[in-house]
């Protein structure tokens, strides 16, 4: 496919992004047009109670589904190319549970303040994948060509880390009210708070993936044409890291542990926009933030008037895409025996 | 002593007559068995109301100790320590079953979504069908399971079933599974969601010796088909195509076995919740104290998945004190340092058979 068409194709994801969170605005349980919902942005009316449900509640809705899709998308897009693994996303190497461990140790049992709730999402981030890479090494990954094991670690770790972040919700009462909805991620007018606090560093992360996306690219063409070329291939893979667990536990530290957008939406984006990071990158951006306002849309329509939690959905909608790629990946006539 | 004959390999065996059993085996037997019975004295005589383990002891030997310290000990505890050791035994088989079966050391009902699917289906019955008798209910989980077990055979294929590929796919299933289980809580009523939600964890708080009782008769059951068919599975430990060429009908012994595995795992997901880790666990342990074959593993795997979730039983107990835990999650946060320990086991292994 030619350059001039993933170009195209970046337009156009664009456009569809913002026209899917006009009509993500529209739809709840009082149902607005989309040339409404511009209306409401235009002359806004504070005493009608329609345009205080889009304003206040499902903007702030729409904001934060298209941060965190961003997001998580783009991160699992990076870890996809650089660990050469399908199955790779921050919710499947132990990234998003580090976060949600440390956020709800340090940022709520301990007491840390809500500013600096983004850097101890960092930090646990970061926990939580080099624990999964550890365990995966101990489990021999280096001889698993497919990067089974890697995913597996990730999955035990996760497992472990979530349940010991539930654990301590549940020890407390007030934890509990308070964390009951964020613990199973949660897009949530509420957390607009959150996401005030901590949007500049998930941001400055983005761009700054996307400021490296040139060699990037080259690095994971190819170490060999990546160094001849002049690359430092070595930093490059380090820089990709930190934007990622950046990007993504800014996300998790605003809703919670939510998962498989990083692992689906780079998989709907790639043949459309190829491996090259500078197109698949922003269109990534956008495909996430469409699919973050659709999730958001079901969870408040599906089971009206009751308001499902978005990782319940996410979850469900997610499963079965895993089930299908684990099968088109790992289950063909031709890979028997092999692990 | 008479019984004890050595083999041609060297390891020591006694010959009962009937059946050989290897000497280190029964050893481990014996000592899984003495640290089950330590554990359940501990257990017992930790708790809200204070009890010696001299109180404990008179207890058992029927001497009066007070009504307070017997409600204590014979109504409230030992029911649920018994119901742990039964459940830890079954999920424990269980999973050793199933890895003899798959031929592959990761299987567990839990991690392959059988459980989830048994909890799914006793929760639409819950739903739809609230006053349906007692015995409809593990009948129904077993149905559950039994469809996730289709389910994934047709999903993976004859030929994966070794691998780890088997288990993403089961951890993908039942992560769908577990989404819709979610759902369904969120539309119980409050008191009985509550319930659900602690049961879906996998608790032991709901045992009575009536409970017990229901447990002993299917667990007894189960135990004697397999042992039945113990000797098969030493066939099964050599492979599909070994265990045919040796005259095995597999046609007819795996889907018995596999019936039996689902049937299990059932009975105990409706008694106890999911147990998930228990049953990679308690095997793999089980076989790095004393490597052992056919229905021995299975009893070996048994008492040590008894002695695990008493153990987690135990810690649950304690913490609730300070915190509410159902003893799904205790096993989970003990269970994954084990299993990753685990997976290092079977990778030094692989890697120095070549």
């Amino acid at each position: 496919m030619g350059t001039q068409y993933k170009k195209l194709w970046v337009i156009l994801s664009v456009f569809l992004l913002i026209l899917t969170a006009i009509i993500n605005m529209g739809v709840g349980s009082k149902w607005a047009s989309p040339l409404e919902v511009i209306d409401v942005f235009l002359n806004f009316d504070e005493n009608a109670f329609s345009d205080f449900v889009i304003m206040f509640q499902r903007w702030p809705r729409t904001l934060i589904a298209i941060f965190i899709g961003a997001a998580l998308a783009m991160g699992g897009d990076v870890l996809q190319g650089i660990s050469r693994n399908p199955l790779a996303s921050p919710s499947l190497l132990g990234i998003t549970s580090g976060a949600v461990f440390f956020v709800v140790f340090f940022g709520f049992y301990v007491g840390i303040p809500l500013e600096y709730h983004g850097f101890v999402a960092l930090v646990g981030g970061w926990f939580g994948f080099l624990t999964c890479y550890f365990v995966a090494k101990m489990a021999g990954v280096d001889n698993d060509p497919r990067g089974l094991t890697l995913i597996l670690a990730g999955a035990v770790v996760s497992a472990l880390l979530g349940s010991i972040a539930s654990a301590l919700v549940l020890a407390d009462q007030g934890l509990w009210a308070l964390l009951r909805n964020w613990i199973n991620g949660d897009i949530n007018h509420a957390y607009i708070d959150r996401l005030n606090a901590m949007w500049w560093f998930g941001l400055a992360c983005m761009i700054g993936l996307y400021g490296i996306a040139r060699p990037l690219t080259l690095v994971v063409l190819g170490q060999e044409t990546a160094r001849a070329a002049g690359v430092h291939v070595k930093l490059y893979i380090g820089l990709a890291i930190f934007f990622v667990l950046g990007s993504s536990t800014t996300a998790v530290s605003i809703i919670g542990p939510i998962g498989f957008i990083g692992l689906v939406v780079p998989h709907m984006v790639r043949p459309l926009a190829g491996s090259q990071f500078q197109y698949s990158l922003p269109m990534n951006a956008c495909m996430g933030g469409i699919v973050g306002c659709i999730v958001d849309a079901i969870a408040r329509t599906a089971f009206l008037p009751m308001v499902l939690h978005t990782a319940v959905v996410m979850e469900f909608a997610g499963g079965i895409v895993f089930i299908i790629m684990v099968r088109k990946f790992y289950i063909s006539k031709h890979t028997q025996g092999v692990t | 002593m008479l019984l004890i004959h050595t083999s041609l390999s060297g390891r020591k065996h006694i010959d009962l007559g009937f059946s050989k059993l290897d000497l280190g085996n029964v050893v481990a037997f014996i000592g899984i068995g003495f640290a089950v019975f330590i554990a359940v004295c501990i257990s017992v005589s930790n708790g809200t109301t204070s009890l010696t383990f001299f109180d404990v002891v008179q207890g058992f030997l029927g001497v009066d100790v007070g009504q307070d310290k017997a409600f204590a000990i014979f109504e409230n505890r030992l029911p649920r320590i018994v119901m742990a050791i039964l459940a830890g035994f079954m999920v424990a088989v269980v999973g050793a079953l199933l890895q003899a079966l798959a031929q592959n050391p990761l299987a567990d009902p839990g991690i392959l979504g059988l459980s989830q699917g048994s909890i799914l289906a006793i929760m639409l019955l819950i739903l739809f069908y609230p006053n349906a008798p007692q015995i409809v209910f593990p009948l129904t989980g077993m149905a559950g399971a039994l469809m996730v077990g289709a389910g994934l055979l047709i999903l993976v294929g004859k030929n994966n079933q070794g691998g780890i590929a088997v288990l993403l796919m089961g951890i993908a299933v039942e992560t769908t599974l577990s989404s819709v289980t979610s759902v369904l809580v969120l539309h119980t009523p409050v008191e009985v969601s509550y319930r659900l939600q602690q049961w879906a964890m996998g608790s032991l708080v709901f045992s009575s010796w009536s409970s017990v009782g229901k447990m002993v008769v299917w667990l007894g059951g189960c135990l004697i088909v397999i042992l039945l068919l113990g000797r098969r599975l030493r066939l099964y430990d050599l492979g599909d195509q070994v265990a045919v060429s040796l005259g095995e009908n597999i046609r007819m012994s795996k889907p018995v076995l596999v019936f039996v595995a689902v049937l299990m795992t059932a009975y105990s997901v409706s008694a106890v919740g999911p147990l998930t880790f228990l049953g990679i666990l308690a095997p793999n342990l089980a076989d790095f104290i004393s490597r052992s074959r056919g229905g021995m593993r299975l009893i070996l795997a048994g008492a040590m998945g008894a002695f695990i979730l008493v153990i987690a039983d135990f810690i649950t107990r304690k913490m609730t004190l300070y915190m509410y835990m159902p003893v799904g999650m205790t096993l989970v946060i003990v269970g994954v340092p084990l299993f990753i320990m685990t997976l290092r086991i079977r990778y030094v292994r692989s890697r120095r058979r070549g």
